[in-house]
Order: C-alpha cells, then sequence, then structure tokens
C-alpha cells in the first residue's frame, strides 16, 4: 500500500506540481519583456468583489430558502440555479451576443449598458449565483433550526431577532462572497468573449494573451498568476477566520432539522419572481436566442462541426480517466496512514485554488521540452484535462462512496466474498447510479472547457470550446450556436442513453414465490 | 385560578399522517407535567403546538386561561405566549458569549440585564465560564446555560423538550435535580417532554403518555405505576416481562396450571408483565416446575431464566444467590401481574 500511496504522490506532484512550480518560479528568475501591467489585475479584482457584493446577500438568500422551504417556486429556483451552474460562461455570453446583434436592442440603454462593463458584472452575476447559493446552503445545512426558534419562543424582541438572525447568517454570506469573488477572479470564459468585445481589460484574459500572442511573455504571465492565486488564497482566508468565528454548528448535542415548510405568500412571490428572472435572463433568453439564430442561417455552412464529437470524446475519456483515479485515491486514503490524507487534502484543496488557465500554461511550460515533449499533442490535452477534473471528481466520487455505510464492506468480507464480487456486486452496484452522474459532469465539464483547450489544443483537431469561441470572434454567431447546441443536444442523449442502460441493468429483479 | 395550560380537542396532522388525535391536557398552576411516549408518538408536536411554533389542525390551546390557538382566527404568535423552552440540541446563540444569551432573552424592561443574566448563570453553577462561547463548554454546562437562559424570559410556562437526553448519566442525574429545584423556586409550570422513565420519577407531579398520537393515561406518576394502561406505560415504570401467554377462559395458562389473575382480559393471548416479586424461584419444591437455563450477576441479584413448557420465552427472577442450571420450581403471586391484550 506505501508504494501504491508513494506512486499516487509521484503522480499527483507530475500532474499539478511540477507544472506549477516550472510556471510560478519564471518571474523570480526571468524578467517580463512587457512589463506588469495592473490595469487588468485592478479591474478583475473591483469587478470580484463588486460581483461578491451583489450575489453573497442573494446567494444567502436564495440558499435559505431552498433549505427552509418548499414548493414550486423554491423547486423552479433551484432548477434554474442548476443549469445556471451548468452552463458554460461563454455560451450564456454568446446567446447574450446574439441578442445584441440586432441594432433596436443594440442602441438601447440596455444595449449600451450590456456591451460595456454593465454586462460583465450581469453575466459575472449570473454565473457567481450558484456557486454562492450552494456554498451558503451547505453552511445553513448545518445549523440547527433550533436557534432561530429559541429566539421566538424566548421573546426576543423582533429587531433583534432579525440581527440575531442576520448574525447567524453571517458564515453563509461569507462564504458566498468569497465563492462569488473566487469564480469571478478565475472566470475565463466571459472575458474571452464579451471582456474582447467591450475591449475591457481582464487578469484572466491578460495572462492568456501574454502565452498566446507572439511575442510570448511566459514570466509576465506567470507573473499575473500569482497575483491571481494570492488573491483567491487571500479571499480563502477571510471567509474561513469569518466561518471559524461565527460557525453555527453545534458542537455538542444533536443539530434539530425542520421539515421544510411551505412558503408564504409573500415569499412564493419572491422567490417564484426571482425563479422567474433567473430562467429569462439566464436560461431563456440566451438559448432561444442560439436557438434561433443556429436555424436561420446556412446550416450545411457551419465549419468545425467535428469540434463536437472530439470534444465528447475527449470529455468521455478525461471523465473516465479522472473519476477511476479519484476513486484509487479515495481508496488510498481510506487507510490507516493519517499523514496520506492530510497531504492529499493540500494537494487537491491548492489545485481547486488553481484555475484551469493557470494549470494550462503550467503544462505549456512544463511539457514543451527534449525531455518531455508533449507540447502539440493530444496526449498532454487529455492529461491536462483529467488534471484539471480529478478535484472534482474526487469530491463527487467521495460524497458518493462517503454515503456507502463502511459495514457493508465489512459484512461482506467476514462472509467471505472475494474482492471481485464485493467490488461489483456490492460497491460497483451501489456507486453505479452517483458515479454515472458524476461521470456525466465531468464529461460536460470537459467537453465545454475553455482556458486549458485554448492553451494546449492541436493545431487541426480543435475542441469545442475553442471552435465556440473562434467563432465568436469572428462575429458567426450562427455557427457558435449551432455548435453549442449540437453539443448540448449530443451531452443530453448520451446522458439519456446511460441512463436508460444503467436503469436496464440494476432495475429489481421481480420477487418469485418460494418454492416448497 | 385558571391552569398553565389547556388543551382541549387538539389534533395535527403532519403530510398525510394523523400526528395527534383529539388531545386534551390540563396542566395545573406550578405544576411539573411530564408528557411521556416513545419515538414518533407526537410528543414533540405537541410541545411546538403549545409553544407557538406550530398550529393545530383543530382544537383549541389556552395559557393561563388566555386563547393563543383555536385553530381557525385565534392564533398567537410564540413570542406573545410569555413561555421560554429548553431544546434537546441546547440551540444556545453560537457567536455570542453565554452571558450574553442569557442577557438576550432577558426582557428589555429589566433593569440591569447583563447582572441578572450573570445571577442566573451564578445559579446554575455556570458563572465562570459565562464569557466562553457555547462552543467551549462541555454538554452539561450548555444545558445549563440555555435553563439560564429559559429562566431569564421569565416565563408563565416553562417547555422542556427532552433537555437531558444528550447528556451523560452523571450529568444528567445532576442537572435533573438541579432543574426540579430551580423550576420550584422559580415556581413556575413545566411541561417536559421525555422518554425516560427517571424523569418520571424524578421531576413529575403529573405524567401523561402519548401513545400512537393519543394520551392514553394522565395522572400522577403513583397512578401509572399502579395501573398502567398499556403495554408500553407497564414496561415504562418500570414492570418486568412481556411475555405473549395464553388465557382460557379469562385465567392464564403457565406451565400446564391456570392463573386467575384481577386484570381481565377476553382475547385468546395477553401480554403478561409483573411487579417486583410476581415471579420468585420456590425453595421448598412446591409450584409450577420450570427448568433454570442461565444464572447471571445482575446489579447485585441473580437473574435467572427459567424455560417454562407451554412458554414460548423464558420467565426471568432476580434471586439473592445464584442458582444452578436444571429442572427447578417457581411461585407466581398472580396480585402482581399485570395483564394486557395482545
Amino acid at each position: 500500500m506505501s508504494l501504491l500511496r508513494g506512486m499516487l504522490l509521484a503522480l499527483l506532484a507530475c500532474l499539478f506540481i511540477y507544472p506549477l512550480e516550472r510556471l510560478l518560479s519564471l518571474p523570480f528568475f526571468v524578467p517580463s519583456p512587457g512589463g506588469i501591467d495592473s490595469h487588468a489585475y485592478l479591474n478583475s479584482l473591483g469587478l470580484a468583489v463588486l460581483v461578491g457584493l451583489i450575489v453573497a446577500p442573494l446567494g444567502a438568500l436564495f440558499a435559505h430558502a431552498l433549505e427552509v422551504l418548499k414548493g414550486r417556486a423554491v423547486l423552479a429556483l433551484g432548477f434554474a440555479l442548476w443549469v445556471l451552474f451548468l452552463a458554460p460562461g461563454y455560451v450564456l455570453t454568446t446567446g447574450w451576443l446574439v441578442i445584441f446583434t440586432s441594432p433596436v436592442a443594440r442602441n438601447s440603454a440596455f444595449g449600451h449598458a450590456f456591451l460595456d462593463v454593465g454586462g460583465l458584472i450581469f453575466l459575472y452575476c449570473l454565473k457567481a449565483l450558484p456557486f454562492a447559493a450552494f456554498v451558503a446552503r451547505a453552511t445553513f445545512a448545518q445549523a440547527s433550526s433550533s436557534l432561530a426558534e429559541a429566539a421566538i419562543v424566548l421573546g426576543v424582541i423582533p429587531w433583534r431577532r432579525r440581527l440575531l438572525a442576520l448574525r447567524l447568517a453571517l458564515p453563509a454570506i461569507a462564504a458566498s462572497f468569497t465563492i462569488a469573488a473566487i469564480e469571478t477572479i478565475q472566470e475565463f470564459g466571459i472575458p474571452a468573449t464579451l471582456g474582447v468585445t467591450t475591449k475591457f481589460p481582464i487578469i484572466t484574459y491578460a495572462i492568456y494573451q501574454r502565452l498566446n500572442t507572439t511575442p510570448t511573455d511566459f514570466a509576465g504571465a506567470a507573473a499575473l498568476c500569482w497575483w491571481l492565486i494570492l488573491t483567491a488564497g487571500l479571499l480563502a482566508v477571510m471567509q474561513l477566520s469569518v466561518q471559524a468565528r461565527h460557525q453555527a454548528a453545534l458542537t455538542h448535542g444533536r443539530a434539530r432539522r425542520n421539515p421544510p415548510r411551505d412558503c408564504a405568500a409573500s415569499e412564493t412571490m419572491l422567490f417564484g419572481g426571482s425563479a422567474a428572472l433567473l430562467w429569462l435572463l439566464g436560461v431563456a433568453a440566451p438559448m432561444l436566442a442560439l436557438i434561433d439564430t443556429a436555424l436561420s442561417g446556412d446550416i450545411s455552412a457551419t465549419d468545425m462541426l467535428d469540434s463536437v464529437p472530439r470534444s465528447l470524446g475527449y470529455g468521455m475519456l478525461a471523465a473516465s480517466l479522472a473519476l477511476a483515479l479519484g476513486v484509487i485515491v479515495l481508496k488510498l486514503k481510506a487507510g490507516r496512514a493519517r499523514w496520506f490524507p492530510a497531504l492529499l487534502q493540500v494537494l487537491l484543496s491548492a489545485n481547486m485554488a488553481v484555475p484551469g488557465l493557470i494549470l494550462g500554461a503550467g503544462y505549456v511550460i512544463a511539457f514543451n521540452n527534449d525531455f518531455l515533449p508533449l507540447y502539440g499533442t493530444v496526449l498532454l490535452l487529455i492529461i491536462a484535462y483529467t488534471a484539471a477534473a480529478l478535484p472534482i471528481a474526487i469530491r463527487l466520487m467521495g460524497t458518493a462512496i462517503g454515503q456507502l455505510d463502511k459495514k457493508l464492506d465489512e459484512a461482506a468480507r467476514i462472509f467471505a466474498l472475494p474482492s471481485f464480487v464485493r467490488l461489483i456486486d456490492i460497491e460497483a452496484a451501489l456507486l453505479a447510479k452517483p458515479g454515472l452522474y458524476a461521470w456525466l459532469l465531468v464529461t460536460a465539464s470537459v467537453m465545454y472547457e475553455l482556458p486549458i483547450s485554448e492553451l494546449l489544443y492541436v493545431p487541426g483537431a480543435t475542441p469545442l470550446g475553442v471552435a465556440i469561441v473562434s467563432a465568436d470572434m469572428m462575429a458567426e454567431y450562427g455557427q457558435a450556436a449551432r455548435l453549442a447546441l449540437l453539443g448540448l443536444l449530443s451531452l443530453g442523449v448520451l446522458a439519456a442513453v446511460l441512463s436508460v442502460a444503467l436503469n436496464f441493468v440494476t432495475r429489481q429483479q421481480p420477487e418469485t414465490e418460494a418454492v416448497p | 385560578m385558571s391552569a398553565s395550560l389547556t388543551i382541549t380537542g387538539v389534533s395535527r396532522k403532519l403530510g398525510q399522517r394523523l400526528v395527534l388525535k383529539d388531545i386534551s391536557l390540563t396542566l395545573g398552576q406550578g405544576q411539573f407535567l411530564v408528557l411521556a411516549g416513545e419515538s414518533g408518538s407526537g410528543k414533540t408536536t405537541l410541545l411546538r403546538l403549545a409553544s407557538g411554533l406550530d398550529r393545530a389542525d383543530t382544537g383549541s390551546i389556552h395559557i393561563h386561561g388566555r386563547l393563543v390557538d383555536d385553530a381557525k382566527a385565534a392564533f398567537v404568535p410564540a413570542d406573545k405566549r410569555k413561555l421560554a423552552m429548553v431544546f434537546q440540541d441546547f440551540a444556545l446563540w453560537p457567536h455570542l458569549s453565554c452571558l450574553e444569551n442569557v442577557a438576550l432573552a432577558t426582557p428589555p424592561d429589566t433593569a440591569n440585564r447583563n447582572a441578572a443574566a450573570m445571577a442566573l448563570l451564578d445559579r446554575l453553577g455556570v458563572a465562570a465560564v459565562a464569557r466562553r462561547r457555547p462552543a467551549q463548554l462541555s454538554g452539561g454546562q450548555q444545558q445549563r446555560v440555555g435553563i439560564a437562559r429559559a429562566l431569564a424570559a421569565k416565563p408563565h410556562l416553562l417547555l422542556l423538550d427532552e433537555p437531558l437526553s444528550s447528556l451523560d448519566m452523571e450529568t444528567r442525574i445532576k442537572l435533573r435535580d438541579e432543574l426540579l429545584e430551580t423550576v420550584r423556586e422559580a415556581g413556575i409550570s413545566a411541561l417536559l417532554v421525555s422518554h425516560d422513565p427517571e424523569d418520571c420519577w424524578q421531576l413529575a407531579d403529573h405524567v401523561a403518555v402519548l401513545e400512537g398520537g393519543v394520551i392514553r393515561q394522565h395522572g400522577a406518576p403513583r397512578d401509572l405505576w399502579m395501573h398502567p394502561a398499556s403495554a408500553y406505560i407497564a414496561r415504562f415504570t418500570g414492570a418486568a416481562g412481556g411475555l405473549s401467554v395464553p388465557v382460557v377462559d379469562g385465567a392464564l395458562e403457565i406451565g400446564g396450571a391456570l392463573i386467575r389473575i384481577p386484570d381481565k382480559i377476553t382475547t385468546p393471548r395477553g401480554k403478561l408483565f409483573w411487579r417486583d416479586g410476581g415471579v420468585r424461584m420456590s425453595g421448598d419444591g412446591t409450584g409450577i416446575a420450570a427448568e433454570a437455563i442461565s444464572t447471571h450477576f445482575d446489579a447485585g441479584k441473580f437473574r435467572v431464566r427459567w424455560k417454562v413448557p407451554g412458554l414460548p420465552q423464558p420467565l426471568v427472577t432476580f434471586e439473592p444467590e445464584p442458582v444452578s442450571t436444571g429442572p427447578g420450581h417457581i411461585v407466581i403471586n398472580p396480585e402482581k401481574f399485570l395483564l394486557f391484550t395482545e
């Protein structure tokens, strides 16, 4: 087992530490020819803080509603947040850019605002909102319902009660703020589309430009990466300190949870209205615009259609590798050695803080030499996709594995079932459904991945994200829309086929009468 | 003088399940009522209705003669009912110190809220940790702060939702005594939800037992012990047994002998319990023939399991000395038997 752990750590070091070390050490040894322009960073920081301030209270409010209320309005709200969470930022932006190709829309006050910083703030908020809500929801889920009830029963006066509720919600709001700000400052898809159109400098796109524009400036890009990482780290530390200071989880006794209650009329209006707005602005408007423009042009003239199956294949391959590696990591983590889980946690948390753009930049430098000449190969692209997807794969599978009762495996061992039978008949059977959902989620995220694709794709084998953004750059929105929709359609078909197949394989056998 | 709490004909449905059915209950001034029952019997739901955290579907609730819920128009919210509650999970506000927790629950018109809060913490023996946050305290200390906070609200009625169940045995024993003393000193009425028989014996003036959403029995602890209305109450009040036995013409058939007992049932089988001394070993070879199948030391006595012909499960007696396994005899005292319809 120790040898396996050592090999795994070596692999993770190759995937994460080596490329990042190569990239991030550059500014200390190589001067940047272009110097460091702080303009893009300050813009991004300002946007991140602003988006965090807008989204944090909303995210906490929605999270609280999702946790304590039930009904159609809350269901619609939760579903809208999930759709927004899964929608790639640049696809959302493409939809809105299509809307503003209409002169009436473009020349309206909303059009002027959207095609400037206002549009960036709007789209960043839409993309950051689900992250903020989901993170805050986890915080609310730990708090006992009795905390609020105690204030009511003990007759604490209303304004003090509201203050108390606000204080109790502070960790959730802080978590929402941090995640929204980090997501905003690390977002690449929106700057790569609307950011370019509005000519508003954003740090992630500035890093990409330094890596992808001749003459390249790796040292300058690396210096900007440092700014990005340090800012995300600082925000995370702030959030952890607020979380530790105001944690609402009880350390003794068990937290009591009331079942969700029906919405009051005002709550139905508030959350129903919010859901309607999110569906309209985040889903219906851009999607209808995409569908309309996709169907209106010459469909047969669509270029780069091969990018759809190619990226679907990349996604399936990388998701399979990431989940397989993730399961091995989780199995080894469950062993007795204490140092291993701790080290793994640090490694994977650090990787979560590093966006795909920085990882991709690290790969460009680390694997572009005589010893490891992988740059420009599909192999490196798949490795990078797998490495970037590994933390989320581990978290998704970790949640599923964590829900399995350990005693199931222990019982199987006691009854001397062979390891193969234990693996197939017990673990695989129970993990099949969550495993499939995790695989589909990772496949989708890799299929629409942008920064790594932009930096590492093989010329002549364009991935989907690059193809869509290239079409956007040329204002060929019909082509971008067709590619985006075909991608979604192929993912939908894949999900449906696999779900049916899984249901068929794991369906319960009808009970048969015992033969006397 | 009106009762502290009067519940009349209250029902409550949660989802499709009728959790409380036509409940009527009265808690007198200054009395301590323990509401007992198995998990899922509706105890906590009834407590939430009394507190105003939930509304009744039918019936009415009065607190000190004031109508607070009539399941229609009248509903006094929890914060206007002048009551306080101690929670099973303590529910101390985690970001406030213990002193702040108690001070916040002190009515705003109190002259020096911090001093009043400190006095209460002192009374409950947790003044030394007043400046600490709840997470830094043990479970027992947290619940003491929870009780101090409840008393700080100067309630007319104190509701306690299994306040001792998440504490260890030693702390539970200590805190139970302190709780009773504190409530008596304050002169307030208390309604405590519990499934621990010790709470019934040590705290209750009256006990109401909920079974399947209805009040199965309501009376003084002694009444429940003397005349338990159900098998659950017999077990709850410490009766041994729980055997399924055949009933022939109103008499029990044990080991071939027909035994007439005071409790009458009409079904062909009954659930048999007995109080201490209901079944014991015969020293002189008289009584019902049985076989001792095991002897184990059990808290100062010896627990002997007897196999009796005709009974599906063994009978248990407690003897002062160990008994050799093998044939023997047992004596039955029908006066100490309790029989319930199965």
